[in-house]
């Protein structure tokens, strides 16, 4: 085995529980996605929980490797908590020209960073997203 | 994936389904009928979830498969 890897450890239970609840776990975190930021975040961390027991020492090898990506999570839920909070106060004040500029501009930046990879997409989506905006 | 399309026989049962409901929940959509929509859309999202599972043990396969593991009650 590759020497990154540690040995596992011994489970309490068979692995088939380890598998199911995850799987229940985490399709309830995808449905309160679309309700609750709160409840999403709750039932994020139980899949996460579960997948740690059964793939552990491959989990844990992976997160050093992508340290930076992954310990950019907690920043990134940081700013997405307030996001939602401007979203859900703020959004009705932009009326309808306003949301889809806000699309336009997720199009445009996307289209950007698209561009280095692929450029032909990416000036596209450049261009597309930022039809959006009023005034160009 | 040939997973999905014929090396298993459950992963390609769940990957027809899964596109069969997404078909019924686009067409329940389009008829703007709230209920069966969202019925269709909580059975789609475990089929999603069974199989991102198909996936990761696919994926694993070589490497690791969880019945390496050792049980000890405690």
């Amino acid at each position: 085995m590759n020497p990154l890897v540690p040995s596992p450890d011994t489970i309490p239970v068979l692995w088939g529980y380890f598998q199911f609840l995850p799987m229940l776990t985490f399709a309830l975190h995808l449905h309160l996605m679309n309700a609750l930021v709160a409840f999403t975040v709750n039932f994020g961390v139980a899949p996460l929980l579960f997948v740690q027991v059964l793939y552990g020492h491959l989990f844990y090898a992976s997160s050093i490797l992508m340290a930076v990506f992954w310990l950019a999570v907690i920043p990134l839920l940081i700013a997405a908590y307030y996001a939602a909070y401007l979203y859900g106060f703020r959004f009705g004040v932009l009326g309808r020209a306003g949301a889809a500029a806000i699309g336009g501009l997720f199009v445009a930046l996307f289209g950007r960073v698209r561009e280095r990879k692929d450029k032909e997409v990416g000036e596209l989506a450049t261009r597309l997203g930022s039809r959006a905006f009023p005034g160009r | 994936m040939l997973l999905f399309m014929g090396r298993s026989a459950a992963g390609t049962v769940l990957f027809a389904a899964g596109i069969l409901f997404t078909a019924l929940v686009l067409l329940t959509a389009y008829k703007r009928r709230v209920l069966p929509t969202v019925v269709l859309t909580v059975v789609l999202v475990y089929l999603m979830t069974f199989l991102r599972d198909f996936v990761r043990t696919g994926y694993l396969a070589p490497v690791f498969s969880p019945d390496q593991l050792k049980v000890a009650p405690q």
